[in-house]
């Protein structure tokens, strides 16, 4: 009598654990879906950086434009201006210390990766998440997820992140990126704007 | 010989049943012996060259795979990277052991920090100035400034760890000194990959447990690579380099030159019998090449670990000069069985100085440096020994009686002959000595082995993207212990940079400096970071990071770094910053002891004053221009002796048997106009001689003077008319061996194969006619 209530507790828990499966693989593909839809963005964000290297959380404030399929404008505006914009592999970062350097993304590694991981997050481009990370679906109103790297490399400098959603699904509101020493940055994105007219100049 | 031949008389059967035995044993022997094919076996075993050769092979990517990839059009350059990292993937198995498309991924934080940690040891002069102005207040300033905006960026959390460590940003002074670690001036790093300058080439090398020289294991190893290539994407093609794929086709195309020229040595041996011999007990004498192949290639067998393709091929040539001897018994004992023993009693002195010229010349190449050559030579003396044995000794107890040959209807035509043809001849002679010299000699590696056209063009191609390591100069410290070799190491570096500063090197000497050097620079450095120069330092770091809001602790690591002494970096150490494959390359191991390496181009190499420097060193410095230097003043040097040992044995031999210097410059004339018309034809094509065509002569020396010692001995009387036949027909088969070989495709037997043709082919008419002329008397 045990060993069968057993055995129908174990054959409850697999089948409900493959029915939340089931429910997380719809949930993000409808995402997919979503973000796939999403010809441009354009989105404020304040960014505060939680690092034991600072005595306080330090914040700035900026913005970002993404074009399909592969275009991004990343700007800081306080405490300092500087940014970097890209276009496949080529683009610019500037700094309003050093000026305008051209940048070419096969032959720099860091921002190369840098340039991946922020389109990948604040566009939700699920079929590189998917390569990178393990994702599970923390909670569902608002839908939140939990991304931790797949790989050592970037296992070594992640820890796991952290995609807030807002209440329609359709864009993100926050992005947490914990570091493996407990430090954390977190995105906070407001007055987002989908698939607007982008003005020309921008990438 | 009359004693012996009664002798064996009495125990025919029992002798006959023995050579049975022995020979079967040899055809087993011959069938199981191993083979090697690769051109290794070309290359001279001793001396200077021998050692250049072998330390050519310790450069970084011999032995290894080099796998290009080309993307055929723009839109396909994207699929480069996919493509080589589905490649990596798919070829590792038990033929490929590694495969490396790009730098390792765990490379960057690990290496930064082993970079500062051991800046103590790395920074020079130079870069010890640049610092001092790194930690002026000003710069300091901005260096925080930076330091501030980077943690601030996404790349924030890559960069934490880095700039704790080095707020100064010395780690800018060091990157540059990995530059010295790329083999190629033509490699960039273009998303994690190998890539070309112009972007459609991507570069993976892979390492394979399969040695050059195993045959099968190259097919395999081959048939692998070009089955994995067949699911490359649309658009991407593949092309690569590896000594295998010479040892395969060296293989392939001596196994089909061997079928070649044996079947049809053996088709043009039976016409010859046809026409000559007409006689069903003549088959016997066909017997003898083949015995004498089985016992020679298991006689070789037993000399040598394996066996040459080379000498493999030659088995045609042995089949073609064994029968000779087998001929001239056949036609002296061409009597009953009662007459054999006085018959065998003539032939027997001419034969064996016949034997004698052959083996004195082909005993003159084992004076060559080149393993095929001297293998080639015991594999011929042996044949040659046993055909006379065989010949004298078995042979005539299987003929029977009454072996008389039927005159055939030629020989009456060969002995009138128009004077014109006499003079035509003659004339042919002298053209061919007045072109003979302008012959030269080629001594290109290419010519000695079987180099297939779309290998070659592969491997053009190959090193047009990549720049071929073959158009370098490798430097290599003497053996020794690690200590001294970085020292060595350390010395070549500077003493390269003093002569020619702004060449591009590859060496270690940047990155893993000698202990002495390691030694001075961390006194700089420490003369450098006195106590009070840190504590400035450290306090404008701590102003500077206050108005950030950095904590108090941000740069401690920095703080400890600056305090801590120093550990050397050796190699091991150098090895845990994840350096440890590309510094393999560098290394040569020699038993307990090592060798380093530097890479510079040919062109700093040949400069004189860098060449004696290195010397004065005692380093070697070798690239594969000058082993084909050396290879070729090695195939003169060879030539020379050649000719001159096998000329000189052949001419003492004369005149020990003839005593007479009209009947010994008769017996010379075939030689002689057989190496008046191999080199006269070489110089009239302007082909050269490459070293087996040279190796060839001695070869024509000794037969074609048989044919000299035997013509003499029909006109003095002491020999019977039908060695006269004998000779034609020894001739004929000697032609039909060798005449075989100048079909193959393989260029080593081939250029054997067209000298011997040629000189044989020169050499008979001039046994035939001019011999008796000389002797004047009648054959």
């Amino acid at each position: 009598m045990r060993s069968l209530s057993m055995a129908l507790f174990i054959t409850l828990a697999m089948a409900s654990f493959a029915h939340a499966q089931d429910q997380s693989d719809v949930l993000l593909q409808s995402m997919r879906q979503q973000s796939l839809s999403t010809k441009t963005i354009y989105s404020r964000f304040t960014q505060e950086k939680h690092l034991a290297i600072f005595d306080e959380v330090v914040t700035s404030k900026g913005y970002f434009v993404f074009e399909r399929p592969q275009k991004l404008r990343w700007e800081y505006e306080s405490p300092f201006r500087s940014g970097f914009v890209f276009s496949g592999d080529n683009g610019k970062r500037w700094d309003d210390l050093t000026g305008i350097q051209d940048v070419d993304l096969a032959s720099d590694p860091v921002m190369r990766v840098v340039a991946e991981q922020v389109l990948a997050w604040t566009t939700f481009d699920l079929d590189t998440l998917q390569q990178q990370y393990l994702i599970k679906v923390k909670g569902t109103v608002p839908i939140s997820l939990d991304l931790t790297p797949k790989s050592s490399a970037l296992a070594s400098i992640i820890n796991h992140l952290l995609i807030v959603f807002a209440d329609d699904g359709k864009t993100i509101t926050t992005v947490e990126l914990h570091d493996q020493d407990g430090d954390f940055t977190r995105l906070s994105f407001y007055d987002t704007q989908l698939n607007q007219q982008l003005p020309t100049g921008t990438f | 010989m009359i004693i012996l031949y009664d002798a064996l008389k009495k125990h025919r059967t029992g002798m006959l049943l023995s050579v049975a035995i022995f020979i079967a044993a040899c055809v087993f022997a011959a069938i199981t012996a191993p083979q090697r094919n690769d051109i290794s076996v070309m290359i001279p075993d001793s001396g200077q060259l021998a050692e250049d050769f072998a330390l050519l092979q310790q450069s970084p990517l011999t032995g290894k795979i080099i796998i290009n990839l080309h993307a055929e059009t723009a839109s396909a350059t994207k699929q480069l990277g996919p493509a080589a990292v589905a490649l990596a993937q798919a070829l590792p198995g038990p033929l490929i052991s590694t495969v490396v498309d790009g730098p390792q991924e765990e490379l960057g934080p690990a290496l930064i920090s082993w970079l500062v940690t051991h800046a103590p040891s790395l920074l020079n002069d130079a870069d010890l100035k640049k610092l001092e102005e790194m930690t002026t207040p000003t710069a300091i300033e901005a260096a925080m400034q930076h330091n501030y905006r980077d943690l601030l960026s996404p790349q924030g959390s890559a960069l934490k760890s880095i700039i704790r460590m080095d707020p100064l940003g010395i780690r800018t002074l060091l990157f540059p000194k990995l530059k010295s670690l790329s083999l190629s001036s033509s490699i960039r790093i273009k998303n994690d990959h190998f890539m070309s300058e112009s972007g459609t080439d991507l570069l993976l090398i892979a390492e394979t447990p399969v040695p050059m020289t195993d045959s099968d294991g190259s097919s395999e190893l081959i048939a692998h690579l070009e089955t994995t290539f067949t699911d490359l994407p649309t658009g991407i093609t593949a092309t690569y380099t590896a000594g295998h794929r010479h040892t395969l086709a060296n293989a392939s195309i001596v196994q089909s030159d061997i079928r070649l020229a044996l079947g049809l040595s053996l088709a043009l041996l039976v016409a010859i019998f046809c026409i000559f011999l007409r006689r069903a007990r003549a088959i016997i004498v066909f017997l003898v090449p083949g015995c004498v192949l089985a016992a020679a290639l298991a006689c070789t067998r037993f000399g040598y670990d394996e066996i040459s393709g080379i000498v493999l091929g030659f088995g045609a040539v042995l089949i073609g000069i064994s029968i000779d001897f087998a001929l001239h018994v056949y036609f002296a004992c061409s009597g009953p069985d009662s007459t054999r023993a006085n018959s065998l009693q003539n032939i027997s002195r001419p034969l064996l100085f016949s034997t004698l010229t052959s083996l004195g010349a082909f005993g003159a190449l084992m004076l060559s440096s080149i393993p095929a050559i001297r293998q080639l030579a015991m594999f011929t003396i042996y044949g040659l020994s046993f055909s006379l044995l065989l010949s004298l000794v078995v042979l005539p107890h299987l003929l029977g009686n009454n072996t008389r040959i039927p005159p055939i209807k030629t020989a009456r035509r060969i002995r009138t002959i128009p004077k014109g043809l006499y003079a035509g001849y003659i004339l042919f002679l002298l053209v061919c000595l007045a072109f003979s010299l302008r012959v030269h000699v080629d001594g290109d590696l290419r010519s000695l082995g079987y180099m297939h056209p779309k290998i070659v063009a592969e491997e053009n191609v190959i090193r047009s993207t990549w720049g071929g390591l073959d158009t370098t100069e490798l430097v290599f410290t003497p053996a020794g212990k690690e200590e001294p070799a970085l020292e060595a190491n350390d010395a070549t570096y500077k003493l390269i940079k003093q002569h020619s500063p702004d060449t591009m090197l590859s060496s270690l000497a940047p990155l893993v400096p000698s202990p002495s050097t390691q030694q001075q620079r961390i006194a700089d450095w420490q003369a450098i970071w006195s106590s009070e120069r840190l504590q400035t330092v450290t306090r404008a770091i701590d102003t500077e990071a206050s108005k950030y809001g950095f904590s108090a602790a941000a740069f401690e690591p920095f703080k400890i770094l600056m305090a801590e002494i120093v550990s050397p970096i050796t190699i091991n150490n150098a090895d845990e910053a994840g350096l440890g494959e590309i510094i393999d390359l560098f290394l040569v191991p020699q038993k307990d002891m090592v060798r380093l390496l530097t890479i510079l181009p040919e062109s700093v190499g040949a400069n004189p004053a860098i060449s004696t420097a290195l010397e004065q060193f005692g380093m070697r410095k070798v690239s594969s221009a000058e082993v084909k230097r050396e290879l070729e003043q090695g195939v003169r040097d060879d030539s020379v002796r050649f000719l001159g040992t096998a000329a000189l044995i052949v001419l003492l031999l004369l005149i020990l048997l003839f005593r007479n210097l009209r009947e010994v410059f008769a017996a010379a004339l075939p030689p002689i106009c057989a190496a008046v018309v191999v080199m006269g034809l070489a110089g009239m094509t302007g082909n050269g001689l490459n070293l087996f065509s040279i190796t060839a002569f001695p070869i024509v020396l000794g037969l074609c003077a048989d044919y000299g010692i035997f013509m003499v001995h029909v006109s003095q009387g002491k020999a019977d008319v039908s060695a006269r036949k004998a000779t034609l027909v020894s001739g004929l088969t000697t032609l039909a061996g060798f005449g075989t070989l100048a079909l193959t495709t393989h260029p080593a037997l081939k250029a054997m194969g067209t000298s011997v043709l040629f000189g044989v082919g020169a050499a008979l008419p001039a046994a035939l006619f001019l011999t008796p002329a000389v002797t004047g008397r009648k054959a």
